[in-house]
């Protein structure tokens, strides 16, 4: 059975970046423990969006409720700690600051024990306890990813919202990454992936939206968009 | 060889000096992206408001906490002034701002405060007349005790950088603020607290100028500048450590120098540094590493 | 004339051409106030050749421009790739060098400078002033409303883009250094006819102060603010009484950063600019039709 409540309900938002309008009249939802795609071309507006969900880019228009509670133009940190943890794209961790530090910074908002969060995140990821002391900057590009996701989960979030997170990486590691995202489902936590690769995404994700020039032109189970002929041959090759 | 060793250490005291001063500098560089021109002219006005409390109250230990009080404060208090520019990026207007700053700040002081003349700090906190005797030269403990305590406070600020929530917070606001923010990092509360910060550094360097000069006048901040300047862009702007390395060097040199060359021509030395480095290496020689 | 009148128009006139010289600089992102010791050099260069050598004012004039554009290539090339912060900061370093040596070296008078330069009547001096005037103002309106002008804003917006136009900023920055150096020896001359010499401690970071000030406060966008602010901010510093000597940088600071703060674009932007011309060729299409 479906639950009713909402994780996350975005209605019918607009964000400018500089004057030009980059999402109109936005409409999303989000519900309890499933991943949600979104999927688009660079600078469709999906970035945009997840920035105007954390609240850095201001909503002209439009409403965002977290959880049943209404974080419309609430700052950034309260947002944060009220539980909406971000991958930014490339992994955005800190290149001169060990991988432990990158971790901590991900729990500035944790009430709770900070240690416990750090063994959880040590056992879940054995490489980063080996390599904790190492420069994240000296890291690949999909250790850097798994770095972020291990930050974002530090602050024990509600929702993970990744950006691009396959980007310039390998298949082999967008197959782990995609794995890793899907035992995160397993366990509970709720998704919103935000990638250029349609394909991986509507194979993973359980509803997808359609991004184009930052409006949602389509949105539903991935199985239909997956069979639908306007996706397959405009993000599909075919 | 006596006079060698002395010059050395009141050498060395004054590049640990000059790299706190430095490192108030690039905090405020590395974090809000402006250079901010009158740091050290304020953190003489603080030696002066230093000078006015002792004066008043005639107690050394008041007069300590005022002058790193009054640091924090008039740094925290001329911020709103340079928010709205770093806000939209426009750097060059904020160093024009604090260009204006400093240039009122100097004259107030020249003008204004004890009319106009240099002020002396009693002999007394200076403690010059006890000193370390050996052979013909000797150093006095107010330089050895400023030395001490300047490497004392480098060292808590290091630990505090580096081994702190609020440094690594600091830290990670320096290398990407942008990422720094969607984890949810305040970034205006950063920079305000970079600013107190950077006062809190200029106040206790104040008392231990009080201490190790003895006297301040309106030019000393403008000298300061311009050794900190030039160790900042020798550096690298930006550097701390690279930084620190600079002004221990420089601060020896000008020691050494200082009793050869006349006073106007190691300023000009000074700025011939910054030229040449601006010219022939504009990243400096340590690079612009964190 | 009285003196007072004498020196209001006088400088004014040096101001707005200094004010000229930055504001091209500022055009290109590159806060350069080569202009300054330019017209320190220029002014010595005056001095020395008109009291040790006899030269006439033409002469004087043409030899303290080369000097100036001479010096000035020296150091361009390098100080063409810079940034913004590091190019105030040289251009600091320079001014300051310039002054420290002009102080210590023999023949140029040390600290007193040097005085007694042959006195030119002060209605031929305004003539020769604003003439000079009028060519310079012609010349950059001239640049600003070229192909160059719309190079300088590209470079001014973004520099890497500018160079994808095929904007050659470096070239576009040693030629603005040589024509502001130019213009700042010519104004260094004109200082020191009017003063009947030079001396060191008027080429100080607060005289630099001014000169930002100047820019800053007539709007760094359009030519024209200068030739507001020039005027008046020579007059705030000597209407102010005379025990308040020092007020006059304490207010050229507060003015300064309360502009920046309020109206960044200074007094005189391009949107004033543009309001005006259309008022006027609006006046101009009645008062037409009416005759």
């Amino acid at each position: 059975m479906e639950r009713i409540e909402n994780v996350l309900e975005v209605k019918n938002i607009s964000a400018f970046y500089g004057p030009i309008r980059a999402i109109r009249d936005v409409c999303l939802e989000i519900h309890e423990n499933e991943i949600v795609g979104l999927v688009g071309a660079n600078g469709a507006g999906k970035s945009t969006l997840m920035k105007a969900i954390l609240g850095i880019r201001k909503c002209s228009t439009g409403s965002v409720v977290f959880m049943g509670r209404d974080i419309t133009g609430t700052s950034t940190p309260e947002i944060v700690s009220s539980g909406i943890a971000y991958v930014p794209e490339g992994g955005g961790v800190f290149p001169f600051m060990t991988i432990l530090e990158n971790l901590q910074l991900g729990a500035v908002h944790y009430k709770g024990d900070i240690n416990e969060r750090l063994a959880e995140t040590f056992e879940r990821f054995p490489l980063l306890k080996k390599r904790q002391q190492q420069q994240a900057g000296t890291l690949s590009g999909g250790q850097r990813q798994i770095v972020a996701i291990g930050r974002a989960l530090m602050s024990r979030p509600k929702l993970i919202m990744f950006d691009e997170p396959s980007l310039g990486l390998a298949p082999k590691v967008v197959e782990e990454l995609f794995r890793l995202i899907l035992d995160l489902k397993e366990e509970g936590y709720t998704i919103l992936l935000s990638e250029q690769n349609a394909r991986k995404t509507l194979q993973h994700a359980g509803r997808a939206y359609v991004f184009r020039t930052g409006s949602v032109i389509l949105h539903g189970a991935s199985a239909e968009l997956l069979d639908n002929p306007e996706v397959k041959q405009a993000y599909l090759g075919g | 060889m006596e006079a060698f060793i002395s010059y050395l250490i009141s050498g060395i005291q004054l590049g640990v000096l000059y790299g706190i001063v430095t490192i108030g500098f690039n905090l405020l560089i590395l974090v809000t992206g402006i250079l901010n021109f009158a740091y050290s002219n304020l953190l003489v006005l603080s030696m002066y408001a230093g000078w006015v409390i002792l004066g008043a109250t005639d107690s050394i230990m008041i007069a300590a906490i005022g002058t790193v009080l009054s640091g924090v404060l008039i740094n925290a208090v001329l911020t709103p002034l340079f928010l709205p520019f770093i806000k939209k990026h426009m750097h060059l207007e904020a160093l024009v701002i604090s260009i204006g700053i400093s240039l009122i700040s100097v004259e107030i002081m020249s003008h204004w405060l004890n009319l106009g003349l240099p002020i002396a700090f009693p002999r007394s906190i200076q403690m010059s007349d006890s000193a370390i005797r050996f052979g013909l030269a000797s150093i006095g403990i107010g330089k050895l005790i400023t030395l001490l305590l300047g490497i004392l406070l480098l060292f808590v600020f290091f630990q505090f950088l580096y081994k702190t929530k609020r440094g690594r917070i600091l830290r990670a606001v320096t290398q990407d603020s942008e990422v720094a923010e969607m984890l949810g990092i305040s970034i205006p509360k950063t920079m305000f607290f970079s600013f107190a910060l950077g006062g809190l550094l200029a106040g206790i360097v104040a008392i231990l100028m009080a201490v190790s000069l003895g006297s301040a006048s309106s030019e000393l901040g403008d000298n300061i500048t311009l050794m900190c300047l030039a160790i900042l862009f020798l550096a690298g702007i930006g550097n701390l450590k690279g930084g620190l390395i600079c002004a221990i060097f420089v601060g020896t040199v000008e020691g050494m120098v200082m009793g050869y060359l006349p006073g106007d021509w190691t300023k000009a030395f000074a700025f011939s540094v910054i030229l040449a480095v601006l010219l022939f290496k504009p990243e400096g020689i340590f690079g612009t590493q964190h | 004339m009285t003196l007072f009148q004498f020196y209001f128009f006088e400088f004014s006139a040096i101001y707005i051409l200094i004010g000229w010289a930055v504001y091209l600089m500022f055009r290109i992102n590159q806060p350069y106030f080569g202009s300054l010791y330019s017209m320190c050099i220029g002014a010595y260069f005056a001095a020395y050749s008109a009291i040790n050598w006899g030269w006439p004012v033409w002469l004087v004039l043409m030899g303290a421009v080369v000097v100036s554009m001479l010096f000035s290539l020296i150091p361009a090339f390098r100080l063409a790739r810079l940034g913004p912060f590091p190019m105030v900061i040289a251009s600091m370093a320079i001014l300051f060098i310039i002054q420290t040596a002009a102080k210590n070296i023999d023949i140029l008078g040390g600290n007193y400078g040097l005085f007694g330069m042959p006195f030119i009547p002060y209605h031929i001096l305004l003539l020769i002033t604003y003439g000079f005037l009028l060519f310079i103002g012609y010349l950059v309106y001239h640049l600003d409303q070229s192909h160059i002008g719309r190079a300088m804003d590209a470079i001014h917006f973004n520099r890497d883009m500018a160079a994808t136009l095929g904007v050659n900023a470096s070239s576009l920055s040693v030629q603005f250094q040589v024509i502001s150096s130019a213009i700042g020896g010519l104004a260094g001359v004109l200082y020191a006819y009017t003063m009947g010499g030079v001396f060191p401690g008027a080429f100080s970071l607060s005289f630099m102060l001014h000169a930002i000030t100047i820019v800053v406060l007539g709007g760094m966008f359009t030519m024209w603010g200068v030739i507001i602010s020039a005027p008046v901010l020579w007059s705030i510093g000597h209407f102010l009484p005379e025990n308040m000597t020092g007020l006059s940088v304490i207010v050229y600071g507060i003015l300064l950063i309360v502009m920046l703060l309020i109206r960044p674009s200074g007094i005189i932007d391009r949107r004033l600019t543009k309001n005006i011309s259309e008022l006027r060729r609006a006046i101009f299409k009645t008062f037409s039709r009416h005759t």
